[in-house]
């Protein structure tokens, strides 16, 4: 079962990281930012190609590319259904005109103020988006910005309706170029980090996410945060250049075309947003002589781009140092030396519930659930369909949360615990219908789930500075150990959701024993497979047990896997434990017999 | 293959030749929202200007030059206002710009004119900050407050009104300015405003402000709204007994679409305008005539307007042509500026020093279910 392939990967990927390469991917950055700029401005001054109104352009593609690339944090990357991105731009145009024009303050502390002042809006959006999702999160943000726009219309000292005229214009090409390669590179090293992956898991299975030890919560909260902090510059960069602003600016339609931009780019790429900003920018310019029908055939050009390639410009996909050869080898699969895992053994680890009953409405699910583990254990859980045997698992994990009683693990009352926090403390899951983040790859899925004795925190992240080379390392080295352990090391770069389901099946397993578990619950592992996979399954699962020393508790319907497996069987039926003893008398006892397993199996 | 290019070589030198040959055109951009919220604004205004360059080139140019008007379309929003101007002036190296038509568009278009020390004349931009942006940027239109200050000398010397009321959009520019003017100018002159009640954009039951407004009976009630407001304003103000206020407005009631929306609700109100249609001064009549002829329509308040630009720019180019012989913008912003009995249709026009116009406003009364000539009144 655990496979020793691994020379494929290794050879494909190529070689390792390098402190050198970093720096090599850094000079190349910094140099082609600055050829970029000093191109431009070189055409410009030479008058060739580049007059004031295609430098004019340009600046609106830099601050459409801030407005996409802030957006697609959290639209694209994070999967939180935002409408109300003119109303950050807005309150971040105002704040810095304000300090500019009425207070005098020069233009980057406005900026910065501006930035921060949207960042606070990104927080109090951030609240209604952690009970909303999707249509409903997208109506609240709408909302959002409407109101904002509205506080505005009746706020005279910025002028009402009637707009703000004679804003200094301060913005220049230089400031445009810089801020707007500050976002992507700022975005793009928050993504290929441990908070992206955080973000991303949320975008594709939050409940997973949030089992595998993400704080949702808190990750979104950073995405509309950061994302708003940069819509707020993109304001004040907008303003100090159109130098007149009003309220009708801001508006819903504002909103769209940002929409616009990443949607057409590809929702979850920074070089597809990019692309896409040029592209809306500068297609109704070209599009002039059209005069009257300029707009109709802009809107027919783009359904026609989005009908040919669905998924936007440049789907997920991104342009950057791996296409150039100096690719990161931690953002991707690689071998890794096989030593032993260290794992620090805490005190016995033991679950105890006591009295838990669970109700849906006038349904109990459970009642009086009462059950210990002791450290090692390796227990079964089963009953017929519908006994409440995955609502126990709910409860445990956090999903649910127990209408009476109270869980404790390792001495520590769980019962109000989130689910992250339970996954923290050490309790992690699988699923009954694997979810798994299925448009990642397979070594993404693990690096989610692990984290580190003290993380690299989002600062470290952004600048690629501190502990973030050596724990990216740290991270990618193990998750790569847990991979090849579980026979996956040769399709770590493989999208997860392609795997046949057999290698599924354990890729979640991998996911929830990265996150460091001392109790692992498993939710009917065997489900689907054929009895080969089972056996290899049920070798597996000893396998695991030993090895990272751990207390098992298995749902599963497939007895011959449970008696042969499991030192201890509990029975649930219609939520009431019927019986709680060892698989040789499980078999004899009257009650289960008949509740679940039948004559035969006598 | 090489006689085609010889061909091709001969053709582009005679063309170059011909440019050569004819005096220098001059070129004006017009910057005017086309598509968009406001593009039959922006159409008006595109009718008016181009009428006015076949008129004027059939009259043999201005100083033997031909004049050439680019539409650039700025679809009502100040960002692609921007882009239209940075255009113009950049790749078309025009000569003025006239427009941008709102005034948001012009506050966010004429400081770029402004910056290049390109001549801006806008048609139509009411916004007082619009010419404040610097000497390069005049209009043709009357400013916010003088329709204010019009219908307020109106109602306190005319109809000889004591009390009034006020009912407006608080979230619109341009109501908010004629209502805050017409407040300050009503009371300075002795009346006194006795309710001021407004609403949100879109909102079309207005019973309860309106029951306010009758409580208060007022001599007149202001309505600085558009067409369509108002009608709905006028008909359930009747319809709640508002019986003895005269209702006044401003341009905004300046459509054909006022009297089927309003009904006979609206009979007996009053408001200023910028010219009069039905009037019998020659320049009204040849302009409507010719107007109507090219485009089957009757010519609105922004079309009048962009005659009125354009006569102002023709006298300008005229005397500023006539003065350093050769097209010069600096030259072309003095004579703008020095602009003296320019004769649009709606009377003579000349600037201020703030480089607004100096120009009388009508106001029309609605009889019989038309628009009817009350009087002009002069600033």
């Amino acid at each position: 079962m655990v496979s020793e392939a691994k020379a494929t990967v290794a050879k494909s990927i190529g070689t390792r990281a390098t402190d050198g390469k970093q720096l090599t991917r850094g000079a190349v950055a910094l140099g082609g930012l600055a050829a970029g700029y000093f191109l431009v401005v070189g055409l410009h001054r030479a008058g060739v190609l580049i007059s004031d109104y295609y430098l004019q352009i340009l600046i609106w593609v830099g601050i459409n590319t801030i407005m996409g690339v802030s957006l697609n944090l959290i639209n694209g990357f994070t999967g939180q259904f935002s409408l109300g991105h003119a109303g950050f731009m807005a309150i971040g145009a105002y704040v810095a005109a304000y300090m500019t024009k009425i207070l005098g303050a020069p233009f980057a502390p406005a900026l910065l103020v501006g930035g921060t002042a949207a960042a606070l809006g990104g927080l109090v959006v951030g609240i209604p988006a952690l009970r909303l999702a999707g249509d409903y999160l997208a109506i609240a943000t709408l909302g959002f910005g409407e109101i904002i726009r509205v506080i505005i219309l009746n706020l005279d000292v910025v002028g009402g309706p009637r707009g703000l005229p004679g804003i200094p214009a301060h913005t220049t090409f230089l400031w445009v170029y810089a801020m707007a390669a500050a976002t992507v590179v700022i975005v793009r090293n928050l993504i290929w980090s441990r908070q992206g992956r955080a973000l991303v898991a949320i975008r594709e299975d939050e409940t997973a996410a949030e089992t595998m030890g993400v704080d949702t919560t808190r990750y979104k909260i950073m995405a509309f945060v950061v994302g708003a902090f940069f819509a707020g510059v993109a304001g004040g960069l907008y303003a100090h250049k159109i130098t007149f602003i009003d309220p009708s600016q801001f508006d819903f339609m504002k909103s769209i075309e940002a929409l616009v931009i990443i949607v057409l780019g590809g929702l979850g790429s920074i070089t597809g947003t990019v692309l896409a900003a040029f592209v809306v920018t500068f297609l109704p310019e070209a599009l002039r002589a059209f005069a009257d029908y300029r707009m109709i055939i802009y809107s027919l050009m783009l359904i026609l781009m989005m009908l040919y390639r669905p998924r936007g410009l440049m789907g997920t996909a991104e342009f950057g140092f791996r296409q150039l050869g100096l690719g990161d080898a931690r953002s991707s699969a690689r071998d890794v030396g096989g030593q032993a895992m260290g794992r620090n053994d805490g005190p016995p680890p033991v679950l105890e519930t006591r009295g838990v009953c669970m109700d849906f409405g006038g349904l109990r699910a459970v009642s009086d659930f009462c059950m210990t583990l002791r450290q090692g254990e390796l227990v079964g859980l089963i009953g017929p369909n519908g006994a409440g045997k995955t609502t126990v698992f709910n409860v445990l994990t956090g999903l649910s949360e127990a209408t009476c009683g109270s869980v404790h693990f390792m001495g520590n009352d769980i019962t109000r615990k989130r689910p992250s926090e339970i996954n923290d403390m050490g309790i992690a899951r699988t699923f009954q219908n694997i979810r798994l983040f299925s448009n990642l790859t397979v070594l993404d899925n693990v690096r989610i789930a692990f984290r580190g004795e003290r993380p690299y925190s989002m600062t470290e992240a952004v600048l690629r500075a501190g502990r973030y080379s050596s724990q990216e390392e740290e991270i990618c080295r193990k998750s790569m150990e847990f991979l090849r352990l579980f026979g996956l090391d040769d399709r770590a770069s493989e999208i997860a959701g392609k795997l046949p389901y057999g290698a599924q099946r354990r890729l979640e397993m991998a996911r929830a024993l990265a996150t460091g578990p001392k109790l692992l619950l498993l939710d009917e592992p065997a489900a689907g497979m054929n009895p080969q996979e089972t056996h290899e399954l049920l070798e597996l699962i000893r396998w695991i047990h030993e090895r990272f020393d751990l207390t098992v508790l298995l749902i599963e319907h497939d007895m011959n896997l449970v008696m042969k497996l499991c030192q201890r069987i509990i029975v649930l039926d219609y939520g009431n434990t019927i019986a709680d003893d060892a698989p040789a008398d499980i078999v004899k006892n009257r009650r289960v017999i008949d509740a679940y397993l039948g004559e035969e199996a006598v | 293959m090489l006689r085609k290019s010889l061909v091709l070589v001969v053709l582009v030198l005679l063309i170059m030749s011909a440019v050569a040959l004819g005096a220098e055109e001059i070129i004006i951009g017009l910057v005017t929202p086309v598509t968009g919220d406001v593009a039959t604004f922006g159409m008006s205004v595109r009718n008016a200007a181009l009428l006015w360059e076949k008129q004027v080139n059939s009259r043999g140019g201005i100083q033997g030059r031909k004049v050439k008007i680019l539409v650039e379309d700025d679809k009502g929003t100040p960002a692609e206002t921007a882009n239209a101007v940075s255009k113009l002036i950049s790749q078309s190296k025009v000569l003025m710009i006239m427009g941008p038509v709102t005034s948001k568009c012009a506050n966010a278009g004429a400081p770029i004119g402004q910056a290049n020390k390109v001549p801006v004349l806008t048609p139509t931009a009411t916004d007082q900050a619009v010419t404040a942006i610097g000497d390069h940027v005049f209009r043709a239109c009357f400013i916010d407050p003088f329709q204010g200050q019009v219908m307020s000398k109106f109602a306190l010397e005319t109809l000889k009104a004591k009390t009034a009321a006020m009912l407006y959009d608080i979230g619109n520019d341009y109501t908010k300015g004629l209502a805050e003017n017409f407040k300050k100018f009503f009371e300075a002159g002795g009346g006194k405003v006795v309710v001021s009640e407004t609403y949100g954009a879109g909102e079309s039951d207005f019973s309860a402000q309106l029951t306010k407004i009758k409580k208060a009976n007022p001599d007149v009630l202001w309505l600085p709204d558009y067409y369509n407001t108002v009608g709905l304003i006028t008909r359930q103000a009747r319809q709640l007994g508002i019986k003895k206020a005269v209702f006044l407005g401003a341009d905004g009631w300046d459509s054909p679409e006022l009297l089927p929306i309003a009904g006979e609700s609206i009979e007996g109100g009053f408001f200023s305008n910028h010219f009069f249609a039905g009037s019998t001064q020659p320049a009204v009549v040849a302009f409507v005539r010719d107007y109507e002829a090219a485009y089957k329509s009757e010519p609105d308040a922004l079309a009048a307007l962009t005659w009125d630009a354009c006569a102002i720019a023709e006298s300008a180019l005229n005397a500023s042509i006539k003065k350093v012989g050769k097209l010069d913008r600096a030259a072309l912003r003095d004579a703008l500026a020095a602009t003296r009995d320019a004769q649009g249709v709606s009377g003579k026009m000349a600037f201020d020093e703030n480089r607004n116009p100096i120009k009388p406003a009508v106001i029309l009364e609605v009889k019989n279910a038309k628009f009817a000539y009350k009087s002009t009144i002069n600033p």
